[in-house]
């Protein structure tokens, strides 16, 4: 494996970790865990909005990230 | 010679049976209670208002199922019509539709198993319902990948039995002396009744099972209208009915908080007795739905697979069984997943949100093919056309107004992801790569002006302490170098050479031409 692989796996899987604890974050967010509504001060009239932030966010992630992983 | 591929064996009743029971499942027996919290008495005109959006699109079944009767339903309906991106969006959305169907089911099915068996033996757990669930989806799994040749038939007696029992709760509540004068609120609140309205559609669901089979149907110019509206208005009339029956026998203030209303119900009318046998009707429903629709989501996506939208492996088929295994696990998993939420309010509206979308291509397919095919022959119209498909229209998009913030966006996700699946098969892989590419680097551009902006102290997070602000710029600054290098990485990845044109093999040595 080249060295452009390998970067291109390793950001590949860093963008996958990111998207997933993206979405893993709007499901805290949304539920409430360990308090983080109230740590990063979010009303619940903005809980949603967050939420389609963070989940748009993570599924773009995911994307792009399996395409480094399984680059063809 | 024999004539191969399937025979048109199916008449009108047992092409009605197959729609009602494709409809009956385990909603009507364990969302009753959240309805009627929801709008008390009023639940009547929802689930009136239901059967009446639901008609609308029955229609459109009806004339497209008796002038297009080939196997594929929907999606064939809308690969005529429109073919390419809305065809495939019309087969996601069907499959989509029916893991959900098929996790509501379960999900159904764990309910009342938990809540009239198990709660007998032993407490039940937070975990007893999502594991329950997951397991009848397993087992359901194993059934489809081995191909049961007497499912039809057993389906039918399953139907029956479960008819015969809902008609004798019926019967039971008209003849009981327990059965109180319903009292309609006198003021209700209208918004109230569409919310219920949005929540309980999900119980008319399934009729269209008919445009599943209807390559198996006799005479199909006359039966499939016939049937598709025979059990729109069957629905309406047992749906109601239940209703009022269980309405006119306990008060409205005890029945909002039961697992099913239903069957407490009947253990005040018929005892210990009318209680078991409800569970029953409701296990059957549950248990026949899940089958249904694991079958009908696996035959769905082969279809996507063999027309080049779902990856070929989808296409395998077991030597054995003769069963498109890979399609049905691949199915399961995803049912099961959203099953293991548990949570069947937002299961139910997850179910809505796919086949209202479903519903609006169908009647798109039907206003473009009457007006590009008007020489089609076509069995059966819908009345008042336009209107009756534009009404179906409007009336299920306007019930997604009402359905759950967080499925709203979970359908987002799912419009988002069908476009991506689409997009790669057709427009082709290096674009689509060097597009993801641009997006990674709008992303990081945008997380590091954020970074920026609260590292320079321009915008000041209110509220938010001073470690967690530190924390998040970390964070940001962390998310955009992983985003700007991935979309450098992709933009600049080099295309896969062109495939060389075909050509003969040389000749083999001794061989003349």
């Amino acid at each position: 494996m080249g060295t452009r692989e390998t970067i291109t796996k390793v950001v590949g899987l860093a963008q996958g970790v990111v998207g997933v604890v993206a979405f893993v974050f709007a499901y805290f967010l949304y539920y409430n865990l360990f308090n983080v509504q109230a740590m990063l001060n979010i009303s619940a009239r903005d809980l949603f909005l967050y939420m389609l932030l963070f989940i748009v966010f993570g599924f773009l992630s995911i994307a792009s990230a399996l395409f480094l992983i399984f680059e063809q | 010679m024999k004539k191969t591929g399937l025979r048109r064996e199916l008449g009108l009743l047992p092409t009605t049976m197959m729609g009602i029971g494709g409809a009956i499942q385990a909603g009507i027996f364990v969302m009753l209670g959240h309805a009627i919290g929801l709008v008390g008495t009023a639940v009547l005109i929802a689930l009136l208002l239901c059967g009446i959006i639901n008609l609308f699109t029955m229609c459109s079944y009806a004339e497209l199922g008796a002038a297009l009767p080939t196997a594929g339903g929907e999606y064939t309906f809308s690969k005529i019509a429109y073919g390419g991106f809305i065809s495939f969006l019309t087969g996601w959305f069907e499959w989509i539709s029916n893991m959900f169907f098929a996790a509501l089911s379960a999900v159904g099915f764990a309910y009342i198993i938990s809540s009239y068996i198990l709660s007998y033996i032993a407490p039940v757990s937070f975990f007893t319902v999502p594991l329950i669930a997951l397991f009848i989806i397993a087992v359901f799994t194993v059934v489809n990948i081995k191909g049961v040749k007497e499912v039809g038939t057993s389906q039918v007696v399953m139907i029956v039995a479960l008819l015969v029992i809902l008609m004798l709760y019926i019967w039971s509540g008209f003849s009981s002396a327990q059965m109180k004068p319903l009292q309609m609120p006198a003021s209700t609140n209208p918004l109230g009744i569409i919310q219920a309205t949005a929540y309980i559609f999900v119980v008319y669901l399934g009729a269209e099972a008919i445009a599943v089979a209807q390559a198996e149907v006799k005479e199909p110019g006359k039966t499939i209208p016939r049937a598709i509206l025979l059990t729109g208005a069957a629905l309406i009339v047992i749906y109601i009915l239940i209703a009022f029956v269980t309405l006119s026998l306990v008060p409205v203030e005890t029945l909002g908080g039961e697992a099913s209303p239903i069957i407490f119900a009947a253990r005040q009318i018929m005892g210990d007795i009318g209680m078991v046998l409800l569970v029953v009707a409701g296990t059957i429903a549950a248990l026949s739905s899940v089958n249904t629709a694991i079958m009908a989501q696996s035959r769905v996506a082969y279809a996507l697979s063999r027309d080049g939208y779902f990856p070929k492996a989808l296409l395998k088929i077991h030597g054995r069984f003769a069963t498109p295994h890979v399609a049905v696990v691949v199915g399961a998993i995803f049912t099961g997943v959203l099953a293991a939420t548990g949570v069947i309010n937002f299961v139910g509206y997850a179910t809505d949100f796919g086949f209202i979308i479903g519903f609006t291509l169908v009647n798109l397919s039907l206003i473009k093919l009457r007006r590009e095919k008007p020489l089609l022959e076509r069995p059966f119209k819908v009345p008042f056309y336009p209107y009756t498909p534009i009404l179906g229209i409007a009336t299920s998009l306007f019930l997604l107004i009402f359905i759950e913030a967080g499925v709203l966006v979970l359908g987002t996700e799912l419009v988002l992801v069908a476009v991506l699946a689409y997009y790669i098969r057709m427009v082709g892989y290096h674009r689509i790569r060097v597009a993801f590419g641009g997006i990674s680097l709008s992303l990081g551009g945008f997380t590091a002006l954020a970074a920026c902006l609260i590292g320079t102290n321009a915008i000041k997070l209110g509220g938010v302490d001073p470690p967690t602000t530190t924390a998040i710029l970390v964070i940001l600054l962390l998310v955009s170098t992983i985003q700007i290098l991935a979309g450098i990485l992709n933009v600049t990845a080099k295309p896969k050479p062109p495939l060389k044109p075909w050509a003969p093999p040389p000749p083999r040595r001794g061989y003349k031409r």
